[in-house]
């Protein structure tokens, strides 16, 4: 009797144990890739099964609320500015010299012909706080060891995913795949990275892939050829009059 | 005296006056059924949008029926609900939270109208509840529940009890998340409907819209005939709102209704001339068929207008025993298939598919009886002119003598 | 011992006699079945008519009969759906037999800004010409300058403009995607207003000169659908394979059936409708011409005594009166045909007009306040063999009544 308790004991410890330890590599990566204030230059390419594009961009980005993207290539969008505040979404179009804040029913449209919406730009799920956190085992990941960890979203959390599953590498806390299940436990897309680069002194992928399983031909991928951490930045920066002015 | 003649005369002549009451009780059994099956058609169709979303009048604030902002809500909702309660005639009240949202869903998001009811008082003014194909109306015992359309579960991709995660902005901008589980699917029929509406329950939504916003007021009333008198009292009650009966709500209801209107009318006209001719003809022959009985009437000195009298009096005791024969069994029809109803796709074809609506159940207002009898009646007399103009010009020494 | 044809001649020649021994009694009779076939033909014309006219005018203010657009096009209503638009397609499509209007459009979905108001309107590229064939959007134009009049191009509804607070020679922002993601902005002059009925459009569409709505969208050549407009839709079908014959299977051909089903389903139980008021309308005609051929054949119930009498045979006699009443109901039929024909044509080029304000409230939706009549061939034919049925059916009276004859009782005046 004694010996069935502390096993359960041992057994209830453990997976606290566990759980915490998985949160806390999950924040740790997480926390790679963000530092209070950011600053990058994306290539992101745009694959659909009729076309494909890319679209060059500078992000000025101030943890969690405020982030601003320069547009700089192709030519024909050179110079949109996007700026997030909080839940709201404003663009500065130079073709036009107006700058015109996205209504609510424009936020399912997609952001520059890619994978992602307005939506997704404001949209706050925490990867740290609307889930529970566990270590599923060990893997590799391209012949990176890797954890394994399951992310099952807490009940009242406004998340549309069933589980996650990341694979998060062991010594460098990279986050290298993240695959996106629906409650049937059906794969819907998978986020992969790849390319680890140093960038300001941090090691990270620097090329991620968004692929969605049910749509062949499709998928968006992200090159960070620039990204620079704690840079000065103010939320002064992220004002209307200064998507005007930003190069 | 001349009735006396003229009722004898009917009845002196069984088959004769027998094949007139038929043919008069068949055009007005037509008239009557007719009637049923437009009148049935039309409250059918505006009595199916009524009970989907529409009730009979809405309350609003002004401009949120163009702008469908959140901000736009109904001021001091509690008392204004509480005062259209106590309204004569009004029957229930369902007081909505109106918000253009996102539901999102693992593979799709879409723009969706959230309703936040009270499940009561909607399962009381609408008939969602009682179009569920899946789940039930908010009656399960699930945390957070939805009720959402077929047609929208299907282009969300999702079933019943899966996760639907609802966004929308707040009065203040920000932008709020909640989780809800699909707790029923509805079918109602109506495509763009069933493709972008979403219910939870008030007590759900009030705490992520932070505060008690009432949108739209649904007021369902006891009789469609008592709706402008609600909706006046209503509108001279809250002048700062804008009360608005479904006619303002959906004026194409109200074209389509007034076109069924319209085809009514040239139908029974259709009937009507139908029946004349066919009386005409009859008593034409009757006429001729009885030359002599006139030719002696005449000789014997009765008078020509009261011989057409008498013919005139005999056409109307006709149409009046046909009249009530017609309507007897006219009302009969109409009952039966009233609560049995007229499957129509087995005369359409296509239309099986479209499962309950393609039954037509007739029904005719009390008012519509007299009117059609009355008519009917006028068209028997009238057709019965022209022969008895015929009869009243004959010669008598001609008429004896011509072979019967 | 004469044979069966000379006898059938006899017959024949012996009903054509009686017939005319009481021509008024044959003009009644005749009659009876002449008005039954006029007014059913009438009244089936004026149903078919109106199911015409609903599809017309559904299929001509919005999809047209058919639709080409890029493959799932339809169902997802992006810009990366779009197609190219192939003149040598759209002059074989314009060139096929039924085809009245081929009309390119380009549609998307767009904020339009003024100031501080934005909202997100669908913004329609089309083709003034064609376009004005189908829809007759220069009717819509309240205010401003026509396509037809060589507007500028850029007209917004009503209730947009009040929304945004602009009018004709006010400028507005249109921001949206164009094709493959591409940033589309411009600032537009307003070239006139339009006014709709329906309060969604009315609210909401901006449309264009296509070649404008192309190059704002980045999509030179592009379209996302080509609406064709048929002259009847009895054709509907064979154009739509025909078509389908001759587009690249890398498109699909739709048919407004599959476009608007619930107009569909709202026609279907109209058919339906229709025909239960037809089968009341034989229960009133069948009583009407039964009637009449009833009373005929009481009245000459003392003749049929004396023939029988004077040593005809009853077969002969049923004989007779059959050919009587087939000969009466395919002379009423014809004359009912013949005189419905003239009629109806009438009301098909002439339609009844409605007044009120039901005719304005129809006007408004941009629905002519018509009531047109159809002049389908099977309307008369068929409305024809219906009533001469129902005539067949009432001819067995007399064939009924000869066989229980008594001839002594009949000559005797048993009449009644």
């Amino acid at each position: 009797m004694r010996c069935t308790l502390s096993l359960f004991l041992l057994a209830t410890f453990c997976s606290v144990l566990h759980a915490q330890s998985a949160r806390e590599i999950v924040r740790r990566a997480n926390d790679l890739m963000r530092g209070s204030s950011t600053y990058a230059e994306i290539a992101m390419t745009i694959t659909k099964p009729e076309w494909s594009r890319t679209v060059g961009m500078k992000v000025w980005a101030l943890e969690p609320d405020y982030a601003l993207v320069y547009v700089t290539a192709p030519a024909r969008d050179k110079g949109t500015v996007t700026l997030k505040r909080k839940s709201e979404v404003w663009n500065w179009l130079p073709s036009v010299q107006r700058v015109i804040k996205i209504p609510p029913s424009m936020m399912l449209q997609s952001w520059m012909g890619s994978d992602f919406t307005n939506d997704d730009l404001v949209r706050q799920s925490s990867i740290l706080d609307d889930y529970t956190h566990g270590i599923d085992g060990v893997d590799t990941v391209e012949g990176h060891p890797c954890w394994r960890i399951v992310l099952t979203p807490k009940p009242e959390a406004g998340v549309v995913w069933g589980k996650l599953v990341l694979w998060v590498s062991r010594p460098g806390y990279l986050e290298l795949r993240t695959d996106f299940y629906d409650e049937d436990g059906t794969l819907v897309k998978s986020f992969i990275g790849s390319n680890i680069t140093t960038f300001d002194g941090r090691t990270l992928p620097s090329r991620f892939e968004m692929i969605p399983v049910n749509e062949p031909g499709k998928k968006t991928v992200l090159e960070y050829h620039r990204l620079s951490f704690n840079v000065s930045l103010y939320q002064s920066f992220f004002s209307e009059q200064n998507m005007k002015r930003v190069r | 005296m001349l009735a006396a003649i003229a009722w004898k005369n009917v009845w002196r002549s069984k088959r004769r006056s027998g094949i007139m009451i038929a043919a008069i009780a068949a055009g007005l059994w037509g008239g009557v059924f007719a009637v049923g099956m437009f009148t049935g058609m039309y409250d059918a169709m505006v009595a199916a949008a009524i009970d989907r979303n529409l009730t009979h009048v809405q309350v609003h604030a002004p401009g949120f029926r163009e702008e469908r902002l959140i901000g736009l809500a109904i001021p001091n909702p509690d008392s204004v609900v509480a005062a259209i309660r106590s309204n004569r005639g009004v029957e229930t009240v369902s007081p909505r939270t109106v918000i253009e949202a996102i539901a999102a869903s693992p593979t799709s998001t879409q723009g969706v109208s959230l309703f936040g009811v009270d499940p009561g008082s909607e399962r009381a003014a609408t008939s969602v509840s009682r179009r569920m194909v899946a789940g039930s109306f908010f009656e399960g015992g699930e945390r957070t529940p939805v009720v959402i359309g077929r047609k929208l579960a299907e282009k969300l991709g999702v079933k019943l009890r899966a996760k639907l995660v609802l966004s929308f902005q707040r009065p203040d901008g920000t932008i709020v998340y909640g989780a809800f589980r699909i707790a029923g699917l509805f079918d109602t029929e109506a495509t763009t409907f069933d493709g972008r509406t979403v219910f939870v329950r008030r007590a759900d939504l009030d705490p992520l819209v932070g505060e008690l916003l009432i949108h739209e007021i649904a007021v369902r009333i006891a009789s469609n005939d008592s709706l402008e008198a609600v909706a006046g009292a209503l509108s001279s009650r809250f002048p700062a709102l804008r009360v608005e009966t479904w006619k303002d709500l959906a004026p194409e209801l109200k074209i389509t209704a007034e076109s069924a209107d319209i085809t009514m009318g040239i139908f029974l006209g259709v009937i009507l001339l139908a029946l004349l001719f066919g009386i005409t003809n009859t008593m034409l022959m009757s006429v001729l068929e009885r030359t002599r009985e006139f030719g002696v009437l005449i000789a014997i000195g009765m008078k020509r207008t009261r011989v057409f009298g008498m013919i005139l009096t005999e056409t109307l005791f006709l149409s009046l025993t046909g009249a009530v024969v017609g309507v007897a069994c006219g009302s009969a029809t109409v009952l039966w298939f009233g609560t049995r109803g007229i499957d129509l796709s087995f005369f359409a074809g296509g239309l099986s598919l479209y499962g309950i609506s393609s039954f037509l159940y007739p029904v005719v207002h009390p008012v519509m009886y007299p009117t059609v009898a009355i008519m009917v009646v006028v068209a028997a007399c009238a057709s019965a002119v022209y022969p008895g103009v015929r009869a009243v010009r004959l010669r008598p020494a001609t008429a004896i003598a011509t072979f019967g | 011992m004469p044979n069966g044809r000379t006898v059938l001649a006899m017959f024949v020649r012996l009903a054509w006699r009686n017939l005319w021994r009481n021509k008024k009694r044959t003009l009644i009779a005749g009659g009876s079945v002449f008005f039954a076939v006029f007014l059913a033909v009438a009244m089936y014309s004026m149903q078919t008519g109106q199911h015409d006219f609903m599809i017309e005018s559904a299929v001509g203010m919005t999809t047209g009969h058919l639709q080409i657009h890029g493959k799932e096009y339809w169902e997802k209503r992006s810009l990366d759906q779009s197609m190219v638009l192939d003149t040598a397609l759209l002059r074989r499509v314009a060139s096929l037999p039924h085809v009245a209007a081929a009309v390119p459009r380009l549609e998307t979905v767009a904020l339009i800004s003024r100031g501080t108001v934005t909202k997100v309107c669908p913004v329609i590229g089309i083709d003034p010409p064609s376009e004005n064939a189908m829809t007759g959007i220069d009717r819509r134009v309240v205010r401003g300058v026509r396509y037809s009049a060589g507007g500028e191009g850029t007209l917004v509804a009503e209730g947009l403009a009040r929304t945004l607070g602009v009018d004709v020679g006010d400028s507005i922002v249109i921001y949206g995607q164009g094709y493959q993601g591409v940033t589309a902005a411009q600032v537009i002059r307003i070239g006139g207003i339009l006014h709709f009925a329906i309060p969604d459009l009315n609210n909401s569409l901006v449309s264009l000169r296509l070649p404008d709505a192309q190059d704002l969208l980045s999509a030179p050549g592009r379209i996302t659908a080509l609406a064709i407009l048929l002259d009847s839709d009895g054709a509907l079908d064979e154009t739509a394979d025909a078509i389908r014959a001759m587009a690249d299977s890398e498109l699909e051909v739709m048919t407004w059936r599959e476009m608007m089903p619930e107009l569909l389903q709202a026609i279907a139980a109209d058919n339906g409708a229709t025909v239960i008021m037809l089968l009341i309308l034989y229960v009133v005609i069948g009583f009407g011409v039964f009637g009449t051929v009833m009373m005929m054949t009481a009245e000459r119930t003392r003749e049929f005594g004396v023939s029988i009498a004077l040593g005809m045979k009853r077969r002969h006699m049923m004989a007779v009166t059959v050919i009587e009443s087939m000969i009466i109901g395919m002379l009423g039929a014809c004359a009912g045909i013949i005189t419905s024909v003239p009629v109806t044509f009438y009301f098909h080029r002439f339609p009844i007009r409605l007044g009120g304000d039901y005719a304005k409230a129809m006007l408004a939706y941009g629905l002519e306040p018509i009531i047109p009549f159809s002049v389908e061939p099977m309307i008369f034919i068929g409305q024809g063999l219906v009533v001469l049925a129902i005539g067949a059916i009432s001819a067995l009276y007399p064939v009924l009544v000869l066989r229980r004859l008594e001839p002594v009782g009949a000559m005797r005046g048993a009449r009644r």
